[in-house]
């Protein structure tokens, strides 16, 4: 039943954490298997969303670091900056992927995953999920204030960033 | 602006799904420049939930998982601890068998603070018996 009702909330938030990938369904099961566990202790004047988006911040996070390492480990075989350009227009790919929404929401995704993991949540937070301040800092267990300054930044950098991969795709066309 | 070729409507509109505009170079410069189109940009897909497709039978094999998760975790607890048990044992041998020996058999230079001392050892002993043994008697 729990499952049910929270799973489509549970699979787009991970997958905006975390940019995809072929593991978010174990992802998405590690953590029904967490709330499950934790169930017990679970205090009932608390939201069990807020609960569950707590827990799926914590699996986005050690998926996040889990990756990083990863990616430490292996030897560069290309150049991080060519993979979000691959991404991108290019004459083999099809004329709907060549939209203009298509390739902006493919610009700002890739630009998104390079912010900090708190301006991330943030952001997924309070624009994706629609959660007030007071939600976010609850989940995030913040002040109400660092939230604040997180969705600015967070907004601000992904902005700056965007534009950067803009600019960089005009002078190369 | 420095583009005359794309106007700010032709990007939102693009942007709201109203239009089929392509991704040109012109209409990536023109986001690039406009601060309100690239504010509208990010915005909208801020806040566009990434397409998702729940596999079918998800609910069912993670309720599944879960059962699975909950038999090993009660068939773990199960499993006597032996080590637990000599060790509760032998706590309990010994501060009952030194109470035994104090109740039995007072020293007559015994005097009340020494007395007193060994029982509160004995009471130790016996306190932390039962608390090496606590999860033997849950």
């Amino acid at each position: 039943m729990i499952v049910r009702e929270h799973q489509s909330m549970v699979f787009r938030t991970l997958l905006r954490m975390t940019g995809g990938g072929e593991q978010i369904k174990d992802l998405a099961q590690e953590v029904f298997l967490r709330l499950y566990r934790a169930l017990p202790h679970f205090r009932r004047d608390a939201k069990i969303s807020t609960y569950l988006y707590r827990i799926v911040l914590n699996v986005a996070r050690d998926e996040w670091k889990r990756r990083q390492k990863e990616r430490a480990n292996l030897i560069p075989m290309m150049d991080a900056e060519e993979s979000w350009e691959e991404r991108l227009a290019h004459p083999g790919r099809n004329p709907e992927q060549l939209l203009l929404v298509k390739q902006t929401q493919a610009v700002v995704e890739s630009a998104f995953m390079e912010l900090s993991e708190p301006e991330r949540a943030v952001l997924v937070l309070c624009c994706q999920e629609e959660c007030t301040y007071e939600e976010a800092a609850l989940i995030l267990n913040l002040p109400i204030g660092t939230v604040r300054t997180h969705l600015h930044r967070g907004r601000q950098r992904l902005k700056e960033k965007v534009r950067e991969r803009l600019n960089r795709c005009v002078i190369n066309k | 602006m420095r583009d005359k070729q794309v106007s700010c409507e032709d990007v939102r509109s693009a942007l709201r799904g109203e239009s089929r505009s392509q991704w040109t170079p012109e209409a990536m410069d023109h986001l690039a420049q406009c601060e309100r189109c690239l504010e509208m940009a990010v915005e909208s897909v801020l806040q566009r939930a990434p397409e998702i497709q729940v596999p079918a039978e998800f609910a069912r094999q993670t309720a599944a998982m879960a059962a699975a998760s909950n038999a090993n975790i009660a068939r773990a607890r199960s499993v006597p601890s032996y080590g637990r048990f000599v060790a509760v044992a032998l706590l309990l041998t010994l501060s009952i068998g030194l109470g035994a020996l104090v109740a039995m058999y007072p020293l007559p230079t015994t005097n009340g603070p020494l007395l007193m001392a060994e029982w509160i050892g004995i009471l130790e002993l016996g306190s932390l018996a039962l608390w090496v043994g606590r999860p033997c008697f849950e």
